[in-house]
């Protein structure tokens, strides 16, 4: 039987025989490709052998570090699902569009991304806190040595404040889990499900402060800008495709059933602040000057909304962060492959040279207006089914918070539009006319359109989703929920 | 018969993927006649399960078929699920059965764009969305039919998209309705709390237990989106920069079918509006001053499309009045109606614009009923059935609507009867003055200049483009034929089970006073607008400058809503945007923690001149000391 453990080992294994065996471009491109698309396949059967109500499967559970405690505990269920789903599909589109765009170096470039994804399986597969920890803390090693070697001009500026917040949050996240697993009764345990309900407001707080870095939730956000335009789309597309959904996730998975009495207690300031972040984002997207920054502002947008989803502490908050979550992933990897796209074909991502893209390109203008319309939720998107659950769910908690967040739907819809029209509509933009970039082909396609492909699919049967995943994510909230009297 | 639904439902999708898929291969007007047979097939099977379903006795009519749970999340839970029963065949008919006309028309008139295949798949699209919206069993799904028209609409108006004009006119579409559906869902999630259900089965049966506050505010939140998809009072002012588009599409989008999607919505959760009886009245409130409005502010357009436009809103506001006062056959009589003879209205003004070369100002136009005798002939039976002359069809409908205020003899009900006679007046003046402009008086030089070569060329237009106008003449001049007061009952008969809290029908003494008073009324507007504009003597320039010119400036500005809306919600988000991005974000939250961070740093000694260093620095320390401390704390265990 694979188990997840199998889907940690073969990219972090492919991760180091490229970094370490001299292979051609060619050839380091073919095997990542296929390494990624082993991950997928693996999750595929694991999607068809997944059982809804089984808790969790496909797991390890052996002894790591006897002396402390550590076990190598690693498992699935149906959130843990949709996230190393989401990781496998990225990744292979990232590794794909690297290929496409013939980055220098790739070997190295595409072994980072294969070691990320292998830590972002460790985060969203471990059910001990210490290997947890060393997903979180480990995935930034090869995103930041992507983002230093691959990045953009302002690559420096942008690193430092990753390093600068990440640091500060992680730091705090050491210290409460070692707290946790040293406190615990009968020597040193770092168990997940043995450390609920044990910790303290301040052990709560450090935990939430890193993951609120991570997603990240308004007013954390400082970093995501800089990051989100200089890292080569690709590595853009992983980091707030799935390496932001480590912090969404382990709010859910981990913060909030570890603390139930915490996270009942002061959910109202994570309502508040991803109701907050969910306006400001969407207000703050609706004048960037370009793609990336749009892209950038609604994904803090999103994951605050996502955020406020988990702390709603009901089954449809639950459910639809998660979904909401897998939406986003697919949504804004195809928008940051796209914006490379734009970059690399017609010069620039800044709406002032682009425009009239959709003229003789009808491929690129299709991707481009599903990916959008899928972006605003138009009814019907799936992107709007897990929108329609965590309004649906804010509802419930409060009238006006339903309201409010609601309202911010209207906001979504202005910046989407304008991306779109900017980029595909009006008069043709100055780099449009001089370039007279190609329509979408081949390579580059096969990256984006699956991304599109997938949302068309869960728009039509968001059910095949949620089914799966209901009973785990409700499960996770069950407690907290229990304590808030929901 | 339900089979026959679920075709429907789902060939139009084919369409949409076959043109998806081969449309770069297809000859366009092999693209343009598969949409258009698509479209016809469509109407067949509509037509067959109509027929079906009027054989079975009337309690039995209403069918609900589960196909799979689209959606869930705990106890919550949407299924694909249909519902065909009287008023959803109406509705199914005339999208499928105008769609289908529209379709062909299409062909003709997208022949020289190269785009047009992308036009056909849209339009596809477009019809798929709408059989989503109305045979939906649920709230939830209607909401996504809801929100797919208005993707479509979006994709129409902006089909010629490196028009700037165009693409602006559907943004704001958009996200007028946007606004629409978010009061649309606001109304869902207070159904589904208080009832625990969002199928129509669950909502009618437990309708009776909100208190009437529940259900008005509920009402209310529904009402948001109804008067957003048709443009009614107070989100009503995309409908005319919505002309910017094809005309085909303000033909079928903007008038025969989308539109009037608010006034479906309403007859459809009638037996929830029942229970929020200020809402209705407040329905009809709406109804009476847009269909004034819009009347008034038609008489002083000069955009060919734009006038249409307006009557359209007015139109529609008669059938809000009709739903609000409870006579939901009447507003969906109306609908039936108007989605003939506004169809034609609008596809005989995009053959005059198609012969004048993409003209579309009325003052360029004139004495065209000598050249164009056949457009002439069915505008004129347009333009009798818009302004309500017996026995035209709209005429039948709009006393209807009419006579039921007459009937319900409230206050509310002579509001309607009188704000309605007063809209007939405006009705007649807006209509004919189009007529005279347009196809009487002396021809504009432009006309003079331009007519003859078109007409040489293709004579009054292409025949994709007059078979359809002819067949919407004949509609437009005898569907109203349906329902004769003491005579015919088609149409009560047909829509009566759709209410089981009973509508509102007027006796046939009620209707026939109606039909004399509202046709007298048609005719004296027709009669003003003789007066004002089909005689040389006065020019538009005349009135424009006459008294009333103040109130004339104000109406050309359309009462200033617009203005309204750009200085009260656009540029204050604009402002907010630029004041956050600019002065804000960068500021608090980018670079001030890292400032801090930074002299935290330099308070522990460590270098203080660059804060970048010291951030490094920190971070591998941190790291450092973690590992540090793990292998302590082995070595301490294990020894």
């Amino acid at each position: 039987m694979i188990t997840v453990s199998w889907l940690i080992a073969v990219p972090a294994i492919a991760s180091v025989l490229l970094l370490l065996l001299p292979f051609s471009q060619r050839a380091a491109g073919y095997l990542s490709l296929l390494v990624s698309l082993a991950v997928a396949g693996g999750v595929i059967g694991f999607i068809y052998r997944f059982e809804p109500l089984g808790g969790d499967q496909f797991g390890d559970n052996v002894a790591w570090i006897t002396q402390l405690g550590i076990r190598w505990h690693v498992a699935v269920n149906g959130v843990t699902l949709a996230m190393i789903a989401i990781t496998a599909v990225i990744t292979c589109c990232a590794i794909g569009y690297g290929m496409w765009a013939r980055r220098e170096r790739s070997h190295a470039s595409f072994a980072l991304i294969l070691m990320t994804e292998a830590f972002l399986i460790i985060v969203f597969s471990a059910r001990d806190l210490v290997v947890f920890y060393v997903g979180f803390e480990g995935m930034l090693i090869p995103l930041l040595v992507l983002l230093a070697a691959w990045g953009g001009k302002g690559r420096k500026t942008a690193m430092i404040q990753v390093i600068a917040y990440t640091a500060m949050g992680t730091l705090l996240m050491l210290l409460a889990i070692a707290w946790l697993g040293f406190t615990a009764p009968g020597g040193p345990n770092f168990d997940l499900y043995g450390a609920i309900g044990r910790g303290n407001d301040w052990v709560f707080a450090a935990f939430a402060f890193a993951l609120a870095i991570k997603s990240p939730l308004f007013p954390f956000h400082g970093w995501v800008l800089p990051a989100y335009r200089e890292a080569s789309p690709e590595v853009a597309a992983v980091l707030s495709g799935v390496a932001s959904k480590a912090g969404g996730y382990a709010f859910l998975a981990v913060l909030v059933p570890l603390f139930p009495e915490q996270s009942a207690k002061y959910a109202w300031i994570f309502i508040a602040l991803g109701a907050f972040g969910f306006l400001y984002g969407a207000l703050l997207a609706f004048r960037q000057p370009d793609g990336r920054g749009v892209i950038a502002y609604s994904s803090i947008a999103q994951m605050s909304f996502v955020i406020l989803g988990v702390f709603l502490l009901n089954s449809r908050g639950a459910t639809g962060a998660t979904f909401q979550m897998v939406n986003h992933a697919l949504v804004s990897g195809a928008l940051f492959l796209l914006a490379g796209w734009l970059e690399t074909q017609a010069g620039s991502g800044s709406f002032k040279h682009l425009g009239g893209l959709a003229r003789s390109r009808p491929v690129l203008a299709t991707v481009a207006l599903i990916v959008g319309m899928a972006a605003l939720a138009v009814p019907g998107s799936s992107v709007f089914a897990s929108e329609f659950l965590i309004l649906l769910g804010s509802f419930e908690v409060h009238w006006w918070l339903g309201v409010i967040v609601t309202l911010g739907i209207v906001l979504g819809a202005m910046y989407m539009l304008r991306w779109i029209s900017a980029v595909l509509h009006e008069r043709e933009g100055d780099f449009v006319g001089t370039l007279n970039p190609p329509d979408l082909r081949r390579g580059a396609l096969l990256c984006i359109l699956p991304l599109a492909l997938i949302l068309v699919g869960l728009s039509i049967a968001p059910a095949q989703f949620t089914d799966r995943v209901d009973a785990a994510a409700t499960t996770m909230i069950s407690a907290a929920a229990k304590e808030a009297g929901r | 018969m339900t089979e026959l639904v679920w075709i429907t439902l789902v060939l139009p999708l084919i369409g949409v993927a076959v043109l998806a898929i081969l449309g770069m291969k297809l000859p366009p007007r092999a693209a343009g006649w598969f949409a258009s047979l698509i479209m016809l097939a469509a109407f067949a099977c509509a037509a067959i399960a109509t027929a079906i379903l009027a054989t079975r006795p009337a309690e039995e009519r209403q069918v609900v078929q589960v196909a799979w749970t689209w959606l869930s999340a705990g106890n919550f839970s949407v299924g694909l699920d249909l519902w065909f029963d009287e008023l959803t065949a109406v509705m199914l008919l005339v999208i499928t059965g105008v769609g289908f006309l529209i379709h062909v028309y299409s062909i003709g008139y997208m022949k020289d764009d190269p785009q047009s295949r992308r036009f056909m798949a849209y339009l596809n699209l477009f019809v798929f969305s709408m059989l989503v919206l109305v045979l939906s069993a649920n709230l939830v799904l209607l909401l996504a039919g809801w929100g797919l028209v208005g993707l479509s609409s979006y994709l129409l108006i902006g089909f010629w998209h490196n028009k700037p004009k165009a693409i602006k006119a559907a943004k704001k579409a958009f996200i007028m309705n946007a606004i629409g559906d978010v009061g649309l869902a606001l109304g869902i999630f207070l159904l589904f709390v208080d009832l625990g259900t969002v199928s129509y089965t669950g909502i009618f049966a437990e309708a009776g237990r909100l208190s009437e506050t529940q259900a008005s505010v509920a009402c209310l939140l529904l009402l948001v989106g109804a008067v957003a998809k048709s443009a009614q009072l107070p989100l009503h002012t995309w409908l005319p920069d919505a002309m910017e588009g094809p005309t085909p599409i303000s033909a079928l989008i903007h008038a025969a079918t989308m539109v009037t999607a608010g006034v479906y919505l309403i007859a459809r959760m009638n037996p929830l509006f029942i229970h929020a009886p200020k809402v209705l009245d407040l329905i009809v409130i709406i109804g009476v001053v847009g269909l004034i409005m819009s009347g008034l502010i038609a008489i002083v357009q000069t955009d060919i499309k734009r006038i249409i436009a307006f009557s359209t809103m007015s139109q529609i506001a008669y059938m809000f009045v009709g739903v609000g006062l409870t006579a939901y056959w009447a507003g969906i009589f109306h609908l039936f109606t108007h989605a003939f003879f506004k169809a034609l209205l609008f596809l005989g003004a995009g053959l005059v614009i198609h012969a004048l070369n993409g003209e579309q100002d009325i003052r360029n136009m004139g004495g065209l009923r000598k050249q164009l005798p056949k457009i002439y002939f069915c505008m004129m039976i347009a333009a009798f059935a818009l302004a309500g002359i017996f026995p035209f069809s709209g005429g039948f409908s709009k006393d209807a609507i009419l006579s039921a205020g007459l009937n319900v003899d409230t206050t509310i009900g002579w509001i309607a009867y009188i704000g309605g006679l007063l809209g007939a007046l405006l009705t007649g003046i807006y209509t004919f003055r189009l007529i005279f402009m347009v196809f009487h008086r002396r021809a504009s030089p432009y006309a003079e200049r331009v007519i003859p070569e078109s007409i040489k060329h293709h004579g009054e237009g292409p025949s994709t483009m007059l078979w359809p106008v002819y067949i919407l003449a004949i509609g437009a001049a005898f569907a109203g034929l349906l329902q004769i007061p003491g005579l015919t009952h088609v149409v009560t008969s047909w829509l009566e089970p759709i209410a089981p809290d009973g509508m509102v029908e007027a006796t046939v003494g009620q209707d026939w006073l109606t039909t004399l008073i509202g046709t007298t009324i048609g005719l004296i507007g027709i009669g003003i607008a003789y007066h004002l504009y089909a005689r040389e003597s006065t020019s538009p320039e005349l009135i424009r400058n006459g008294r009333g010119r103040l109130i004339h400036r104000a109406l050309e500005r359309r009462l200033y809503w617009d203005d309204l809306y750009e200085w009260s919600f656009e540029k204050p988000v604009q402002w907010a945007s630029s004041f956050l991005n600019r002065d804000v974000d960068r500021t608090a939250f980018r670079w001030a923690p890292l400032d801090g961070l930074g002299q935290l740093t330099a308070f522990f000694g460590r270098s203080f001149a660059i804060i970048e260093n010291g951030i490094v620095r920190m971070y591998a320390l941190v790291l450092a000391l973690g590992i540090a401390g793990m292998i302590l704390f082995l070595l301490v265990r294990g020894a």
